[in-house]
């Protein structure tokens, strides 16, 4: 009953989800439900009672997510989120995250005397910080407030929406030992005590290790004892992303179900072991199995709170909690009814954990586990002798865990298709062998190690040399893995409508299992469905459409070209920080959602940070056939990284000249407009002071001419390489123009704009920038010129689509084609209806 | 008293609530369980264990299979206790030895389900006869061996709870299992005889000096275990040995006609409307 209620509710929320967006139409397939259910139980009455409690339990949902969702989230956001630095006072509310040289803290600002003010959360970044703080400890800190935002791309990650279903209204940073104000101790205040303890210990371990381990040890110790990735790398990540294995880096069921058998064994060996009196004495109060199970309570939830309670940790930690209750009672373990005891919890702490990526892994996996647990065995399979000689034990068990990591494997095969673009088949093979290893071997003594460090309080790690080694052995044997010829595979996000074909297929698998006539398409449609998501075929190259994206990458460049004769052209790859690749994040999702997963052509127009610093993480990810560059060189590190990719895949960089086609096919044809050689600015790149001029003046300008349309793609030149362009008389009439410099005002050319006449201007610039890119004066003349401005950090990407032998040119942005919630009252109908019509354009735009 | 009812509601929906998240089914007819009082069990099984009644031997209560053996000598011997008496004065078997009851006691000795012990010493309790006189309660020992495998001796829980109803001492440690031998329930009826020879003991015999011991255990079966713990009780100074257990073993021509009724209309359990 318990898991059925749960779909249920599950269903409700979703349901309740969508109500802002299609009001009439979940109306409509509810009223049909209830008429659908009336009609059934009138002929079969038996299922009456069970029909009516799950229909109640949807309606519920839908009701929880209207009061607990849709009705915080309805006022307004923060007064005065845009202006200056103000002072901001709170708490520190989540266990802080620490990573080299920044700590995350999520803050809560302190609601004033009488509590008029609104919850305000705050994710404030500190970086270079001076000491460190807990969670419950509260500080004072000036900074600037911003409205929290990410990039915005078709098919893309939505981070905004994230940071806001994490319950965050503002985000800021700080810089430096001073920025923040120490108040006083989370220790001070009794609610916050335990909370701040905890974190405290996991500071000490951390400390710790990173005074005994060196990296990359030192990130995945971190990562698999105490919960926290920040000091894990980034390359790491990947890795266990490509193996299959990236669930060992969240505490979670191996973690905590490894700590309860420890203990629970433990306790109840040891009490078996005491004197016959005292056993007998014992057991007249508590048999051993119940001290155990008693015993393990407190070990385990420690354990999740010091990892940091985060969903997964949650979902084991109720899993294990019931599984210890029933212990203690003596019955049967109930796997599927543990588990949605354990979704019930957290969704009824936070309904808007249904769109969370670690909840639907997390659950389906479980879900998947208990699914091949339950699987009827076959009447005539006889019980196994109870003598079997190692080797075959050995045998059954290895076939047991590749079943089982098989089926884990395909229950989440949609969801990591559809947010990390990959399908892990060597999760397959590397989970039987990793799985054991982190749960026997090194979670084991990771977590002797900080027991022992807590417990001494001592300086450094013990069992360091041990860690270190067999950490360093699970690295290497990681990256070998992934390096296995095809085995980073990257797809297409599924759709909707087909991940959820692959889940009633995969459900008639299971329960259509009477009947053979619906198993075997059941079974052929979830092959279909794995064939078609590994194939990811591109759909564009007919020989006439052709597609230009300007790809949201915050402050930075980044387009990409497909054209009708099916090659690919990138122009720029964002930026990248340390945390964050705009190649990583925005780019290669993007690619790998059309379908592509070789690039004919990659133009890196200048090397500056903000135009081919995601380029170095594409060149090491993709197939690239020519890569086309100005030949100027840096010294930083984001250009050795280029450099080294380039050298890993083999790659020489082209130099590009004003003149020269980089592509001519059919009716289209990229030419380059710009770096003309001209001695004299190479000479001036040489001086420091002018460089960042010369640099962008020497940048690649292409421009793309299919059939009668033209799109200019002109970097980050200047007025002085404008007024050359102008004056070489080589510029014709185009569509659309990629505004120069990101809208800088030191690149506004009124005679060049005259002589382009564009229809269209993309400016692709990052929201509240440092630079105030774009400025007043540019926006102005453009629309002066009467040419519709859009804008990446307004419309997130912009794409256009074309037939090269007709005229009509498509343009959409990414927010345009989001849907919008309904207003009551004044447009149920017409709004609900865009709504679908976008849907329905987005389903349709994979294909174009 | 409306009280009683009252709490009886709340706890019904309690464990109601326990098993929405936490769900078991009865042993004995395999129906979900409700808010049925008794863990594993539902109302209806449970309702069906009754005791032993009719003519029995008045020294093992082994029950005759004629209503007239006891019609005229109402202290009537079975055979065995006339050719060879046992030790103890007198035993009082309460319950047949068969399902659901059966499973019960097999779930609580054999599955760890301690959660009976209360339940099953209650149908004890319920069950006692007029003449039970004891100042001691005393338990079949287990053998230490046995003790640390199974966790729990199922006789001295069904003594400790009969003794909290029964407001008497429970010794838990006089009478003490010096043999660790083959379980009884392996061996024949002369096995079991010979098996247990030699095989108790007991720890300060003191204290057993003079007292009225009622020894108590789950399954009577051929009455050796119950024997040579009396023996030895008898041998250390206890003035007198009965003999309480739950259920007994019996062949089927000596069970009453009306709880194979009672079986036969309970094995198709019919689901509640």
């Amino acid at each position: 009953m318990l898991p059925s209620l749960t779909l249920a509710f599950t269903v409700g929320l979703t349901a309740g989800s969508l109500v802002p967006y299609y009001p009439l139409t979940v109306s409509f397939i509810l009223v049909l439900t209830a008429i659908g259910g009336t009609i059934l139980e009138v002929r079969h009455p038996g299922t009456r009672a069970r029909g009516a409690a799950a229909f109640g339990v949807v309606l519920i949902g839908i009701l929880y997510w209207a009061v607990a969702v849709e009705r915080a989230a309805g006022s307004p956001h923060v007064d005065g989120l845009q202006g200056g630095p103000e002072s901001l006072t709170g708490r520190i509310v989540a266990p802080v995250q620490q990573a080299p040289d920044r700590m995350v803290l999520l803050v809560e600002r302190d609601r004033g005397p009488a509590g008029r003010d609104r919850r305000l959360v705050v994710r404030l970044t500190w970086r270079v910080p001076e000491r460190l703080l807990f969670q419950g400890d509260r500080i004072r800190v000036r900074a600037k407030l911003r409205e929290p935002i990410g990039a915005l791309n078709p098919g893309g990650f939505d981070y905004a929406a994230y940071l806001d279903r994490q319950g965050i209204d503002a985000t800021a940073s700080v810089t430096g030992a001073d920025a923040v104000e120490f108040l006083e101790s989370g220790r001070e205040d009794i609610r916050w005590a335990l909370w701040n303890q905890f974190d405290r210990w996991r500071a000490a371990i951390r400390q710790a290790a990173i005074r005994s381990l060196s990296q990359p040890a030192l990130g995945l110790y971190l990562g698999v004892i105490i919960g926290e990735r920040g000091y894990l790398d980034q390359d790491l990540r990947d890795q266990f992303m490509v193996t299959g294995t990236v669930h060992l880096l969240s505490i979670s069921g191996s973690h905590l179900g490894l700590v309860a058998i420890l203990v629970f064994t433990a306790v109840r060996r040891g009490l078996l072991l005491l004197p016959e009196a005292w056993l007998l004495t014992l057991s007249r109060s508590i048999t051993p199995t119940r001290a155990a199970a008693v015993a393990t309570v407190l070990p385990v939830t420690s354990y999740a709170c010091l990892a940091g309670a985060e969903l997964a940790t949650v979902r084991s930690l109720v899993m294990l909690l019931i599984a210890l209750i029933t212990k203690w009672m003596g019955q049967e373990q109930r796997m599927f009814h543990a588990l949605a005891a354990a979704a019930m919890v957290i969704l009824l702490h936070d309904p808007q954990a249904i769109y969370d990526i670690s909840f639907q892994l997390s659950f389906l996996s479980v879900c998947a586990i208990a699914w091949w647990l339950a699987w009827p065995v076959a009447p005539q399979e006889e019980a196994p002798p109870p003598e079997r000689s190692l080797m075959r034990k050995g045998v059954q068990w290895g076939r047991d865990a590749i079943v089982m990591s098989a089926a884990v494997t395909l229950v989440t095969i949609p969801l990591v298709a559809f947010y990390f673009n990959q399908l892990p088949w060597l999760g397959l093979f590397a989970n039987v062998v990793a799985v054991p290893a982190m749960g026997a071997v090194l979670v084991p003594c990771g977590l002797v190690a900080a027991l022992w460090q807590s417990a001494a309080g001592a300086e450094n790690l013990p069992l360091a040399g041990l860690l270190q080694w067999s950490l360093d052995r699970f690295v290497e044997g990681l990256s070998h893995l992934a390096g296995v010829p095809g085995g980073e595979w990257h797809v297409a996000a599924p759709s909707a409508v087909a991940m959820l074909m692959f889940y009633g297929c995969l459900a008639m698998v299971r329960f259509g299992s009477a009947q053979a006539r619906f198993r075997w398409p059941a079974v052929a449609g979830v092959a279909l469905l794995l064939a078609w998501w590994t194939w990811s075929p591109r759909f564009l190259p007919d020989g006439d459409r052709f597609r230009v994206t300007f790809l949201d990458v915050s402050q930075g460049d980044s387009a990409v070209l497909e054209l009708p004769d099916g090659q690919v052209v990138l122009i720029d790859g964002g930026t990248a920080y340390e945390r964050f690749d705009m190649g990583r994040g925005v780019v290669g999702p993007y690619l790998w959602n059309r379908g592509i997963r070789n690039i004919d052509h990659v133009i890196a127009t200048h090397p500056q940070l903000d135009h081919v610093g995601g380029l170095a993480w594409v060149l090491r990810h993709f197939a690239v056939r020519h890569f086309w560059g100005t030949g100027d060189r840096r010294e930083e590190p984001f250009f050795q990284k280029l450099q080294q990719a380039l050298a890993a895949r083999g790659v020489t960089e082209e130099r590009a000249r004003a003149g020269e086609d980089i592509l001519s096919s059919g009716n289209c044809r990229l030419q380059v407009l710009n770096p003309a050689d001209n001695p004299a600015l190479r000479q001036a790149a040489v001086g420091r002071r002018m460089e960042g001029h010369a640099l962008n003046n020497r940048s690649i300008v292409t421009e793309l001419r299919c059939g009668v349309h033209g799109i200019l793609f002109t970097a980050d030149v200047e007025q002085e390489t404008l007024g050359r362009m102008t004056q070489a008389g080589q510029l014709k009439q185009v569509d659309v123009v990629k505004v120069p410099h990101h809208g800088a005002a030191s690149s506004l050319q009124r005679d060049w704009l005259k002589a382009v006449r564009p229809r269209h201007a993309v400016i692709s610039v990052g929201r509240h920038n440092p630079y105030g890119h774009p400025a007043a004066p540019v926006l102005d003349a453009y629309t002066t010129q009467g040419v519709s401005i859009h804008r990446t950090d307004r419309d997130g990407g912009i794409w256009l689509t074309g037939v090269s032998s007709e005229a009509a040119l498509r343009l959409h942005g990414t927010r345009d084609e989001m849907a919008q919630k309904v207003v009551p009252y004044s447009c149920w109908w017409t709004c609900e209806l865009s709504n679908w019509r976008k849907v329905v354009h987005q389903w349709l735009d994979r294909y174009y | 008293m409306p009280h009683t009812e009252h709490s009886d509601r709340l706890l019904g929906w309690y464990r109601q609530a326990v098993r929405f998240i936490i769900p078991a089914d009865c042993i004995g007819c395999g129906l979900p369980l409700r808010d049925d009082p008794i863990p594993f069990f539902c109302r209806r099984c449970w309702n069906r264990i009754v005791p032993t009644t009719g003519p029995a031997c008045s020294r093992c209560d082994l029950p005759f299979a004629s209503p007239a053996a006891t019609s005229r000598t109402p202290d009537h011997q079975c055979q065995t206790c006339l050719e060879r008496p046992p030790a103890y004065e007198r035993a009082w078997t309460l319950y047949p030895y068969l399902p659901p009851l059966q499973d019960a006691i097999c779930s609580f000795k054999y599955r760890g389900k301690v959660a009976l012990a209360k339940p099953l010493a209650a149908l004890m309790a319920g069950a006692l006869p007029a003449g039970l006189d004891a100042d001691l309660i005393v338990p079949v020992p287990l053998h230490p061996a046995r003790l640390r495998a199974r966790e729990f001796n199922q006789s001295l829980l069904l003594a400790d709870h009969l003794g909290r109803l029964l407001s008497r001492p429970v010794s838990a440690t006089h009478l003490i299992r010096i043999l660790a031998t083959d379980p009884q329930t392996t061996l024949t009826r002369p096995e079991r005889l010979r098996n247990l020879r030699q095989a108790f003991g007991v720890r300060q015999p003191e204290a057993l000096a003079g007292r009225r011991i009622l020894l108590v255990d789950d399954v009577f079966t051929t009455g050796a275990t119950l024997n040579e713990c009396a023996k030895t009780l008898l041998k250390s100074g206890a003035a007198s040995v009965c003999a309480l257990t739950l259920a007994r073993t019996m062949g089927t021509h000596l069970v009453p006609d009306r709880l194979f009724a009672g079986q036969a209309a309970g094995s198709r359990p019919v689901p509640e409307v």
